[in-house]
């Protein structure tokens, strides 16, 4: 089963919508609720980013009987070093951003803990793709 | 605690359904709404996701349809309302992401949609608005749609915060 939604960067108050939709596609299926729970954590950390660091994003959800496959496509400025942007505490984020209750640089190395698999790739000037996978 | 318990210990107001945890869903219907204003907005999507998120506690009976009432969650003793052990207090939503525990209630003094969102993520189904933090209609109906019981309260996050754990709330950490 497959799901796309858009995500518009700096629209803070439509930030979730996506996660939101994805929640509620899981529970029909029945998917259990601690794993939920830690699918959607991760995919709205994603989401957030795009919204707080990229100016547009698509999501694509794939859902099987064995994995749930989560993507966050965006184009935007790109991590230039995405070490430094796993370790907790680093964030650029915007004084804006931060105001909105985001912006303490836990996002990434926090999906990282809720999925099984993380893949981060970047092009600077262009944009950032997040995949994550977890297994059912 | 029960939501009835906390709305009084800090003398909170409830400005949701409560229809998750609140005043004795499943048994005495004459409590099941409270102050609920529905702007007209979706409301065949927000009956289904309560029956698919709530099953089992609503037994199939959509409680946007229940009478309301504005009497919040006022002299209801229900035995059957679910009880909160957990709160954790935050302005930071980076912060209430990392966490684990279920059935906790978070105090924040940041009243904007992504508290909302946020809590829908994490699972959290109270949230306190402390600091005398107003909460918009907006922000109510999402709540409402989630199943999530908003609650303003006028004393400081440290008042709150006390006056909950006196009363046997227990922190995360
Ligand atoms: N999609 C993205 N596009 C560009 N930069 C990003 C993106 N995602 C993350 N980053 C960069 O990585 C940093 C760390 O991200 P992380 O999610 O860990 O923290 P944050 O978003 O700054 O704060 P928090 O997630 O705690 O609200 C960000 O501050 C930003 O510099
Ligand atoms: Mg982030």
């Amino acid at each position: 089963m497959q799901f796309e939604y858009e995500i518009e960067g700096g629209n803070f108050s439509r930030a979730g919508y996506a996660s939101s939709e994805v929640k509620k596609k899981l529970r029909q299926l029945n998917v259990d609720l601690k794993i939920i729970k830690r699918v959607v954590v991760a995919l709205y950390e994603a989401e957030v980013n795009v919204v707080a660091h990229a100016w547009s994003g698509i999501m694509r959800v794939d859902i099987d009987r064995g994995r749930i496959s989560l993507e966050i496509d965006d184009e935007g400025p790109g991590i230039p070093d995405i070490d430094k942007a796993m370790e907790e505490g680093f964030s650029t984020a915007s004084p804006e951003v931060r105001e909105m209750g985001f912006g303490a640089g836990m996002g990434l190395p926090n999906i990282k803990k809720n999925v099984d698999k993380l893949n981060i790739t970047s092009e600077v000037g262009k944009g950032t793709k997040v995949v994550m996978v977890t297994y059912l | 605690m029960t939501l009835h318990e906390i709305l009084n210990t800090i003398d909170g107001k409830l400005l949701t359904v409560a229809a998750v945890h609140g005043c004795g869903v499943g048994s005495s219907e004459d409590n099941a709404g409270s102050s609920h204003s529905d702007g007209g907005r979706g409301n065949g999507e927000c009956a289904g996701e309560r029956d698919v998120a709530n099953t089992a506690s609503v037994g199939g009976n959509p409680l946007k349809q229940a009478a309301p009432n504005n009497n919040g969650c006022a002299g209801s003793d229900s035995g059957n309302e679910i009880a909160f052990e957990l709160a954790f207090a935050s302005d930071l939503m980076s912060d209430v992401l990392t966490l684990r525990n279920d059935n906790v209630v978070l105090l924040t003094g940041l009243a904007t949609m992504q508290t909302i969102r946020t809590a829908e993520m994490a699972d959290i189904n109270c949230i306190i608005f402390v600091r005398n933090k107003k909460v918009s209609q907006e922000m109510v109906e999402l709540a409402n749609e989630s199943g999530i019981d908003l609650i303003e309260c006028r004393y400081s996050m440290f008042r709150t915060s006390g006056l909950l754990y006196q009363a046997g709330l227990k922190p995360v950490y």
